[in-house]
């Protein structure tokens, strides 16, 4: 089937989320957790081969690499009513199930080590597509097994896989709450030098806001993993939706990433979803417009990456697109983008013709929303360089004191020098100012670094 | 001798009625007449040669067999054949019937005189003056028909022309009338009810030209029934082609005055629904299916409207009461076709296949099949034959959509060889297996035009893929590039994925989504017909691929066949600055991507050159979008416009072309 995508999900968050992204993709498209078709759902014309194929026995597999080093969260999914829906060969403990302790360096160390199982899995996932087109990874930045070996499997497939887009999900840790992982500000930092460096495209979960979102939208006082993983499996959904219904635009990862993304590193996306409800939150339905929804998905108050205001700087947006979906009526669209362009409620780059596209994506039919309307953006803004810089600033703080360094000094990697760590600081850095540089209208002509 | 001038008067058996001189056997009583007998006698003679004029022309049409000899003895002699036909028959038989009461008169004098025989001539003629105006009036009549050669229905319309005026006359004329209208009450009933047209002497005003409608018919179905040889040379198509639609014609000659031309329109539209609808192809191969949709037109009430249609003859002509049936008969037609189309001939699913298929709304099966065809184009140097190109795309669909969705199987590719036309994918045609019997609605002519938008959307496309591929090579690359390059390539790819939203959402979408409503709300088979070529119409014109026609109107809302208010063959201005555009992308895609991470310096001047040509194209399509927008029906340039200069790079840029106001 063409334009396939292997999902790899690694350490605890990355299965978590993974799981609840699988669960959901289940429903949308009628599977039921055993991977059968409901019987409701044969009529669908959905391309469930894109994330999904069929064993011999017509059941529905998904492509996904399930990895951890740890068995906690890997042997709660095979405890739970999915079990089945996985491929077992596709899902990769490690033998001495100690994790990584939240060290991204042995994390790093022993995706190192175990290179070869995982890469066997992949191959193997990836010879049994029709034509490939991408990698999807799902891991958070902050701990150790998704962090460290999420670092050299990004390493690894942009080698092995040169032609191939990578795309991850990135959960990016909450700054509000005091974290029990020390050395969280180095772990984030090595990370994002393999995000900015090997990936083709991240979307950006920032745990700060999700958590925001679900006290203040949701009215969630302490919203539990399974409340915010639910959010972020609606984002992961809807922004594959045109690649998994039939759609006029965005049909591969290719061209959905291509417009957005114009220059290789400015690759980090933001989200945003509207309208937030839960399950018992049946008050807030309000007639919901386009131009409702749009002007929504605008204010940051929904975005899904909490970013501070620098006033030094015109922070502005590089790209934008908006998958809207449900009871759309198209001759609103164009006048609402109008209203937009009119009211200057989105401010642009000053050195490249940029707009907003509108995709209009079928909505599962399976699933019953209270909703008529609702619409995901994904943005390219020059505002996310924030949320570098401030993982630049915590670790900083922390190098100063030369503090927790000890655990990275036992693997190799820093047993001789920390150079690891000054280098990432400095791409890190390289890629705030080149996100700042992008809001100055000379940022095309200026001298190359 | 009055009884012979009463002989004569009644009725004259020998050879020579018509001349004066016959009488004179009258005057060999010269002696006996005098002079002003003589005088009344050749008053009442003139009354008697009218009369046989008008009845020897009655004999001859109804009894042709009689007089089929008597060719020199006409009575008024004229070279135009002998006119045959039912309506002249009825003509005939209508005056035959005026003339009984001057027969019955003769016969009354003839008893008057046997009684009273002393009765002079004077009293013979004051009985038979009175006719002698009805006489004259009847022989223009006949004058009329020969001399003109009025025929078939068109004798009604004569005949309403003397209604007025003198009452025996109006009385006379409204008795032929009364005569004719049952011929011409049949013919409409046939018609109008069962499609049928059962007229040997072309009487009636709608011809059966006993051929198929060529607007029905495909390019090359048309080359089959012309038998040429230009058939073998056409790729033979798999798809079944729907049915010939019989051509039937208005023979305006032959209209009655008394029928305007929206009514006549009407009556030969309905006529042609009830034919199409009686000759369902699916019937005469499926027996079950005739069980299933046993076809009823008039739901019943055939008979009713029959008779409904043959009350109109008992009046002489009401046009109110014949256009309120005649409109009343339209109604149920036109709804019942309605509903044909919508529930048997699924005409909303036809709409969306079309959607989907002519206007790329399945992205994903055209993105997939070029990829696909063209790697087998790079080993074929002479392009893909025609089944090549069609095995691929039933193969991508078949990946794709597995065997939930099979509505692909109804799409089959052609490859035109069209020399103007460099681009191999804008040679590409889609043929579409169109249910009876929506190819009233799909015409060729529509497909035709959806097809000049797949081409141009198909190219679009195409170049977009290319962009995107060059974008992915410069990503995969993970290093620092020049920023000429990607900005360039940037700015192209903005350009083309803009016009591909404009085109995918300003206008294909909301199109089709107005069309969908209109559809919704129309009850009848002409709006569908209406709202259908508005929708064409507006995606021409509104993608750039044709020119509106702006003084185009359609005249009869009850026609079966419309063409569309686009003007063939005239592309817009916009349209070609796309496609330069797009020329410069397939070129600049086809040499970047043999860029390595440094450029030498031939690699510099090409892309200085590339960009120059960029900037040109840019400039003239923002300068012409924004000149022709004030223009009627300029808005979507606007839209296109305000799309692509969102941010306001280019008017900033451009400030002399002075958009800033837009």
């Amino acid at each position: 089937m063409p334009c396939e995508m292997i999902t790899l999900q690694l350490g605890q968050c990355g299965n978590q989320i993974g799981f609840e992204f699988w669960k959901r993709l289940c429903a949308e498209h009628g599977i039921n957790p055993e991977g059968i078709l409901e019987d409701f759902a044969t009529e669908g014309i959905d391309r469930k081969d894109v994330f999904f194929y069929q064993a011999d026995d017509e059941h529905y597999i998904p492509r996904a690499v399930l990895l951890d080093l740890e068995p906690r969260v890997i042997n709660t999914i095979l405890n739970s009513p999915y079990s089945k829906l996985y491929n077992q060969e596709n899902v990769f403990l490690s033998k001495n199930g100690g994790g990584a302790g939240n060290n991204w360096a042995s994390g790093y160390s022993q995706g190192e080590k175990l290179n070869e199982e995982i890469f066997d899995i992949i191959d193997r996932e990836a010879e049994g597509s029709d034509s490939l087109e991408g990698f999807v990874l799902c891991h958070s930045i902050a701990g150790g097994t998704g962090s460290g070996m999420g670092s050299n499997i990004l390493e690894k497939l942009s080698d092995r896989f040169p032609k191939k887009l990578v795309q991850t999900y990135s959960v990016f840790p909450n700054l509000d709450e005091i974290s029990d992982v020390v050395v969280q500000p180095y772990n984030s930092l090595l990370t994002l030098k393999r995000l900015t460096e090997s990936a083709d495209s991240v979307v950006v979960l920032d745990n700060t806001a999700l958590n925001r979102i679900a006290a203040d939208r949701l009215k969630i006082q302490n919203p539990t993993f399974t409340q915010i993983n639910s959010l972020v499996s609606t984002i992961m959904s809807v922004s594959t939706t045109t690649l998994r219904y039939p759609s006029y635009m965005n049909n591969d990862l290719m061209g959905l990433l291509a417009p957005l993304i114009p220059t290789p590193r400015l690759h980090f996306l933001m989200t945003g979803y509207t309208p937030l409800s839960t399950d018992t939150d049946e008050a807030s339905v309000r007639k919901t417009t386009v131009l409702d929804v749009m002007r929504r998905l605008l204010q940051p108050k929904n975005m899904m990456v909490s970013t501070a205001q620098d006033r030094s700087s015109e922070h502005c947006f590089i790209s934008i697109l908006n998958i809207i979906q449900g009871e759309v009526d198209p001759t609103q669209v164009h006048k609402s983008l109008q209203r937009i362009r009119e009211r200057k409620l989105a401010q642009f780059i000053p050195w490249g013709p940029a707009s907003i596209q509108v995709a209009l994506s079928r909505k599962s039919p399976y699933i019953q929303s209270a909703h008529r309307v609702s619409g995901l953006m994904l943005a390219n803004h020059t505002n996310i360089s924030t949320l570098f810089d401030r993982a630049l600033t915590q670790y900083d703080k922390l190098r100063k004191r030369e503090a927790f360094l000890d655990q990275f000094r036992k693997e190799d990697m820093f047993k001789e020098n920390l150079s690891e760590l000054d280098s990432s600081r400095e791409v890190v850095q390289d890629l705030v100012d080149e996100y700042v540089a992008a809001t100055c209208e000379n940022y095309c002509t200026r001298e190359q670094t | 001798m009055i009884h012979e001038c009463l002989f004569n008067l009644w009725d004259n058996l020998s050879d020579d009625i018509s001349d004066e001189n016959n009488w004179a056997y009258l005057f060999e009583l010269n002696d006996f007449l005098h002079p002003g007998e003589k005088k009344l006698l050749l008053m009442i003679a003139a009354i008697a040669i009218d009369f046989h004029k008008i009845n020897g022309f009655v004999q001859k049409v109804l009894n042709p067999a009689l007089t089929s000899n008597d060719d020199c003895g006409t009575l008024v002699r004229c070279t135009s054949p002998q006119p045959r036909g039912m309506y002249i028959t009825a003509f005939c038989n209508g005056i035959d019937k005026v003339l009984q009461d001057y027969r019955d008169e003769i016969v009354n004098l003839e008893n008057t005189l046997l009684q009273n025989p002393q009765l002079p001539l004077l009293f013979i003629l004051s009985s038979v003056e009175r006719y002698r105006k009805l006489f004259e009036v009847l022989l223009s009549m006949i004058n009329l028909i020969q001399k003109s050669n009025i025929r078939g229905c068109l004798l009604i319309g004569r005949m309403h022309n003397y209604i007025c005026g003198v009452d025996q006359i109006a009385k006379a004329a409204d008795v032929i009338i009364q005569s004719i209208n049952p011929m011409f009450c049949r013919h409409l009933c046939n018609w109008i009810i069962y499609g049928d047209l059962v007229d040997t002497y072309e009487e009636f005003f709608i011809v059966d030209e006993k051929t198929s409608d060529e607007n029905f018919l495909y390019p090359e179905q048309l080359a089959d029934y012309a038998g040429s040889n230009t058939s073998l040379l056409h790729k033979k198509s798999k798809m079944h082609r729907p049915p010939p639609v019989r051509k039937f014609i208005i023979n305006w000659k032959m209209v009655p005055v008394f029928i305007d031309t929206d009514t006549v329109e009407t009556i030969l539209f309905m006529g042609r629904i009830v034919w199409i609808m009686r000759n369902d192809p699916k019937k005469s191969t499926n027996e079950t299916y005739e069980i299933k949709h046993k076809r009823d037109i008039w739901e019943g009430k055939d008979y009713e409207y029959y008779r409904r249609i043959q009350s109109l003859e008992k009046k002489t002509f009401d046009a109110i009461e014949f256009k309120m049936i005649m409109e009343e008969c339209r109604v149920t037609l036109t709804k019942y076709l309605w509903t044909v189309m919508l529930v048997e001939g699924n005409l909303i699913d036809h709409l969306h296949l079309i959607r989907d298929f002519y206007a790329l709304g399945r992205g994903e099966l055209f993105q997939q099949f070029i990829t696909v065809a063209e790697d087998h184009l790079k080993a074929e140097t002479s392009g893909l034959a025609t089944h090549s190109l069609n095995f691929i795309f039933l193969e991508t669909a078949r990946k794709i959509y597995g065997e939930n969705d099979k509505t692909y199987t109804r799409f089959e590719l052609l490859s035109i060889a069209d020399d103007l036309k460099s681009n191999q994918w804008s040679r590409l045609q889609l043929n579409f297996e169109i249910d009876w019997p929506l190819h009233i609605v799909f015409h060729p002519k529509a497909m035709e035009l959806y097809n000049k938008l797949f081409c141009f959307l198909l190219r679009l496309r195409k170049t977009q893929i290319d962009l995107h591929r060059l974008w992915a090579e410069h990503a995969s690359r993970k290093i620092k590039m020049d920023r000429r390059v990607w900005t360039l390539r940037q700015n192209l790819m903005f350009l083309v994925n803009n016009l591909q939203y404009y085109l995918q959402v300003d206008v294909i979408e909301a199109q089709f989504s107005v069309l969908l409503k209109a559809v919704e709300n129309a009850n009848e088979f002409e709006d569908i017909i209406k709202v259908h070529h508005e929708f064409i119409s507006n995606l021409l014109a509104k993608t750039f691929v044709l020119k509106p026609d702006e003084e185009h109107t359609y005249k009869h809302k009850h026609r079966l066949y419309q063409e569309p208010a686009v003007q063939c063959d005239e592309p817009s201005k916009v349209y070609s600055v796309i496609m330069s555009l797009l020329e410069l992308c397939d070129e600049f895609c086809l040499v970047a991507g043999t860029w390595g991470t440094e450029l030498t310096e031939p690699d510099f001047e090409d892309l200085e050159i590339f960009q120059k040509r960029s900037d040109n194209i840019i400039e003239t399509l923002l300068f012409i979008l924004y000149k022709f927008h004030e223009k009627v029906n300029g808005e979507h340039l606007l839209q296109l416009l305000s799309q692509l200069d969102f941010n306001s790079y280019f008017s900033k840029k451009m400030s002399d072309l002075n958009l800033m106001d837009v």
